[in-house]
């Protein structure tokens, strides 16, 4: 069995395989640009803690924001539709077109088990590409290292769903329900353009979620001064700022009501502001975020392979 | 292995209900081990889903159904094979590909006698199964399902859409293994003529239900034709034999089941065709229930 489903589907396996491998190649290059283009700015040891120490070359900064900024707004774009676009076209043939073509006729009356057949095409098919997509994530967030100070941190939508591991989770998710859709529509175009659509639900609503996941952390200091290293480490996401009353109330100033030189948090005190608050996903969750996340996504595909199976067993040819 | 009494294929009561309706309903039938069958009947009658219920494809919605002895259940019966009307091969597999995917998916192949099938046939090993005609491909699926050496093989429509040439060719193919092995075949058909000359035996579908079904010298030397008066089929010939009645206004022309009739010295009596005979059985088949018993 796995024999006939690798050969009935090897053709949609490598050529994911093969579109990872390029794009995992072009991130090789953008690391060893990077590095290169750090170190013939002089900008060796120039970014500490994700801000550029201000006794490096001056200008450098903005050579370097030149040549990798606008290539790194873009790359999280794009890497953030690979999962489900591999997902929904790889997992949404996957029995559908054996239901179009008819061959399930003959691949259900040779001395294979359903449940076998099912699980067995999920498997060779699946595996390969999800192992390939969780080892993408990795190269990702190792690429996009050296140019850490230029782009936001990977707690941001963007590149939390793009680095690490849920890349491979997210794959895993939409090639299982793309492949579930496929055995209950029977429709190959079908059971694409609806995992696409679960897709666009499901990224922005778990985006959304993350930050109920875990306690997010709360700091308070004198107004203006809330946003340095000291109170929300580089890489935090943060979630909001604002002043506050000596009462905790939030206080939104005013600022045409500002005396001059304008000077916000001066105006916040004149307008009875007595701390600033932020609000952030610290660094450190990252890691925890990535696993609670890649387990989500697996789990839900597991939930798809059950429903299959159920489906499967019910002998409706 | 099942013995001579037990039959190679067994339906009670069996029925099947699609959202559209009853495809087959209350369909009792027996086939004996080492007959070949034809189950006939127009489109629509049941015979594929018939089929598809024996080698497990569908679950009945009632009734049992039996295939050489065993229960039939969602995992196909090792012995028993199956060739579909539209005959799907995967399309990208070359010929050799199939053979091996013949191999990977079944405890029970032959691969010697498969290879051989595909030879005989004359099919190029390394050719794409989408580039064959309509007989190479049969020829293909016919070798794949022998060679998981059938006791029962179960074939939907095999000649359909194939020309008169791979029509001939197919049916030499089976008729030959099927006179070396002994097994039990039943196929399906909507054209009569197809196989009368190699089947002994025949099941009518009609309607959903199995309108008749023996062996061929049996039902034919089992049915009459009576050509009388018309004024006397009322009384001469009773209703219950008749399986359908003719009249114009002075002559009827009746199809009975009983053999030994004999109305009178008005009749003459000809050996029934068994051509008229199915369709005869087809027709009354047609009618609704309440009208189904002759008047």
């Amino acid at each position: 069995m796995t024999w006939v489903a690798w050969r009935q589907h090897r053709t949609a396996v490598l050529s994911s395989l093969g579109v990872v491998l390029l794009i995992g190649l072009g991130l090789v290059a953008l690391r060893l640009a990077a590095t290169s283009s750090i170190r013939e700015l002089g900008l060796t040891g120039c970014l500490r803690d994700g801000y550029f120490d201000p006794g490096c070359p001056a200008g450098a900064q903005s050579v370097l924001e030149d040549r990798f900024s606008s290539l790194l707004s873009w790359l999280p774009q794009f890497l953030i539709v690979l999962p489900v676009l591999l997902g929904v076209l790889v997992g949404g043939p996957l029995v559908a077109r054996e239901f179009e073509q008819r061959t399930q006729l003959f691949t259900l009356t040779q001395s294979v088990g359903r449940a076998r057949w099912w699980a067995v095409e999920a498997a060779v098919v699946g595996m390969p590409v999800t192992v390939a997509l969780l080892t993408l994530g990795l190269v990702v967030g190792w690429a996009r290292e050296p140019l850490y100070v230029l782009s936001p941190t990977r707690l941001e939508s963007g590149w939390f769903e793009t680095t690490g591991l849920v890349m491979g989770g997210y794959f895993l998710l939409a090639f299982c329900a793309a492949a579930l859709l496929g055995l209950v529509l029977r429709n190959t175009v079908g059971a694409i353009a609806l995992g696409v659509v679960a897709y666009l639900v499901l990224v922005p609503a778990l985006s959304m979620l993350r930050p109920h996941v875990l306690d997010t952390t709360v700091v308070s200091a004198a107004p203006g001064t809330v946003m340095t290293d000291t109170y929300v480490p580089a890489g935090s996401r943060v979630l909001d700022v604002g002043y506050r009353s000596a009462a905790g109330e939030p206080v939104s100033p005013r600022y045409d009501q500002c005396g001059e030189p304008f000077n916000p948090a001066t105006c916040a005190e004149e307008q009875g502001a007595v701390s600033e608050r932020a609000e952030f996903i610290p660094p450190s969750h990252y890691w925890p975020l990535q696993l609670i996340e890649t387990g989500l996504a697996i789990a839900l595909a597991a939930v798809a392979l059950l429903l299959g199976l159920l489906q499967v067993r019910r002998r409706v040819i | 292995m099942s013995h001579a009494e037990e039959p190679a294929f067994e339906a009670v009561g069996l029925g099947r209900r699609y959202r559209r309706g009853w495809a087959l309903r209350n369909c009792s039938l027996r086939l004996p081990v080492g007959r070949v069958a034809a189950l006939v009947g127009p489109n629509g009658a049941g015979k594929s889903t018939l089929l598809h219920l024996a080698v497990g494809l569908l679950a009945p919605t009632e009734g049992t159904i039996r295939v050489l002895g065993d229960e039939v259940r969602a995992r196909a019966h090792p012995r028993v094979a199956f060739l579909s009307q539209d005959k799907p091969l995967y399309r990208r597999f070359t010929v050799a590909d199939m053979l091996s995917a013949g191999a990977a998916l079944n405890e029970r192949w032959d691969a010697p006698y498969a290879a051989r099938l595909v030879d005989d046939a004359g099919l190029p090993s390394r050719a794409r199964v989408g580039t064959l005609s309509g007989g190479q491909r049969s020829r293909l699926a016919l070798a794949l399902a022998l060679g998981r050496r059938p006791e029962l093989l179960l074939l939907d429509e095999p000649l359909a859409d194939l020309d008169p040439l791979a029509r001939r060719d197919v049916m030499a193919t089976l008729m030959a293994e099927v006179a070396e092995t002994g097994m039990t075949v039943l196929l399906s058909s909507h054209v009569l003529t197809d196989i009368t000359e190699t089947c002994d035996h025949l099941v009518v579908l009609g309607g959903g239900r199995v309108q008749v079904a023996g062996g061929i010298d049996d039902l034919v030397g089992g049915h009459r034709v009576l050509i009388g008066p018309a004024h006397q089929l009322g009384t001469h010939v009773p209703a219950e034999v008749v399986v359908e009645a003719r009249t114009t206004s002075r002559q009827a022309t009746v199809l009975v089941d009983d053999p030994g009739l004999a109305p009178g010295p008005d009749w003459v009596k000809h050996d029934a065709q068994l051509e008229d005979l199915v369709l005869a059985h087809l027709r009354r088949g047609q009618l609704p229930d309440t009208e189904q018993v002759p008047a």
